[in-house]
């Protein structure tokens, strides 16, 4: 068992709760990226990474930037390549052709919430 | 190391013969190492004898790592003149597509010394995104070159590839979604450079050593 975000979880939650934590960081640094080089358009595009639990997967996707914007404002709200949801954990909000939203449960959206960066900030 | 050293009121030193045979090295060369180049110079014992601190020999150690892989003497003791990683891996993958998973594991095995599940993922991802990139636009023969160097607070990676030169703006013309693997790399990096000629290119990247936020621990800093 493990203790991530201050929940005790078996090993094998945790470290997938954190790898998608990390991908959304991940996501997070893209955006501001993205910011930094062409300013705030809710129109625009951003290109980010699949936030799901597998380290391997870092398949890209495009989501509208005022849509991502809306996503992160839920720190329990995941964006993943359609098919890629862990449903023993998380559920699906909405999915498309190119991305789906899902929501953790339980354990893992409290975890997902201590690890979300806007929280902290 | 095994061979004896002398310990001190708070550290250990190493007698030259211990370095010596650690280095596979006689200790005449350890001798004219110090007299020619004066980077690594060992304090003397109460009978004069050479003694070699922990971090003098690790800097012998990646002297003679350079020396093995076709240094000459003297460059290698410039490359070693800077900082001296903690733990290092240098690894040759085949350009296949199984190369981007080999890169992670040549990766964890200096991350772990940094005890910091974070700091690991995001080392691992570089890499990755590095060697893949590699596969795509270098030599479909020609073996790709990984170097991964742990420091106190930061990490290197470098990715070496054969092939002609790499000009991101001419590949986005072919493809416009080439090129993300940088992004991210970007994105994590502290600092990176890309250096490109016409035998290959070498990507090099600065990841800083940042921990976790107060109160969100994560399994491996555990």
């Amino acid at each position: 068992m493990s203790a991530w975000g201050g929940l005790t979880m078996t090993d094998r939650a945790a470290r997938k709760g954190e790898n998608e934590s990390w991908f959304r960081e991940v996501n997070e640094r893209l955006e501001n990226r993205a910011l930094e080089a062409r300013g705030f358009d809710p129109g625009a595009t951003l290109e980010i990474v699949c936030e799901c639990a597998r380290e391997e997967c870092t398949e890209r996707l495009a989501i509208p930037l005022a849509e991502y914007e809306r996503v992160r404002t839920n720190p329990r709200a995941f964006i993943l390549r359609p098919g890629h949801a862990e449903l023993a954990y998380e559920r699906v909000l909405t999915s498309g052709q190119e991305y789906a939203i899902v929501e953790k449960d339980g354990d893992a959206a409290v975890a997902a919430q201590a690890a979300d960066p806007r929280s902290r900030s | 190391m095994t061979a004896r050293a002398v310990a001190t009121g708070r550290e250990a030193f190493f007698e030259i013969g211990a370095v010596a045979r650690e280095l596979g090295v006689a200790p005449s060369t350890l001798r004219t190492w110090e007299r020619r180049y004066r980077l690594i110079v060992p304090l003397r014992g109460a009978s004069g004898q050479r003694l070699y601190d922990a971090d003098q020999v690790r800097r012998l150690r990646l002297i003679q790592t350079q020396i093995r892989r076709g240094a000459r003497a003297g460059a290698a003791h410039n490359a070693a003149s800077g900082p001296v990683p903690l733990r290092s891996e240098h690894v040759e993958l085949e350009p296949s597509a199984d190369a981007p998973r080999r890169a992670r594991q040549a990766v964890d095995t200096v991350a772990e010394a940094a005890g910091n599940g974070r700091f690991s993922f995001f080392l691992r991802l570089v890499a990755s995104e590095l060697v893949n990139n590699a596969v795509m636009h270098g030599v479909a023969r020609e073996p790709i070159s990984l170097d991964v160097d742990l420091f106190d607070d930061w990490a290197q990676v470098r990715v070496r590839n054969a092939g002609g030169r790499f000009s991101l703006r001419n590949l986005r013309k072919r493809r416009p979604s080439a090129g993300r693997g940088l992004e991210i790399v970007d994105a994590l990096a502290e600092a990176w450079t890309i250096d490109s000629g016409p035998f290959g290119t070498t990507v090099t990247v600065r990841l800083p050593l940042e921990r976790a936020p107060q109160g969100f621990e994560t399994s491996a800093e555990r």
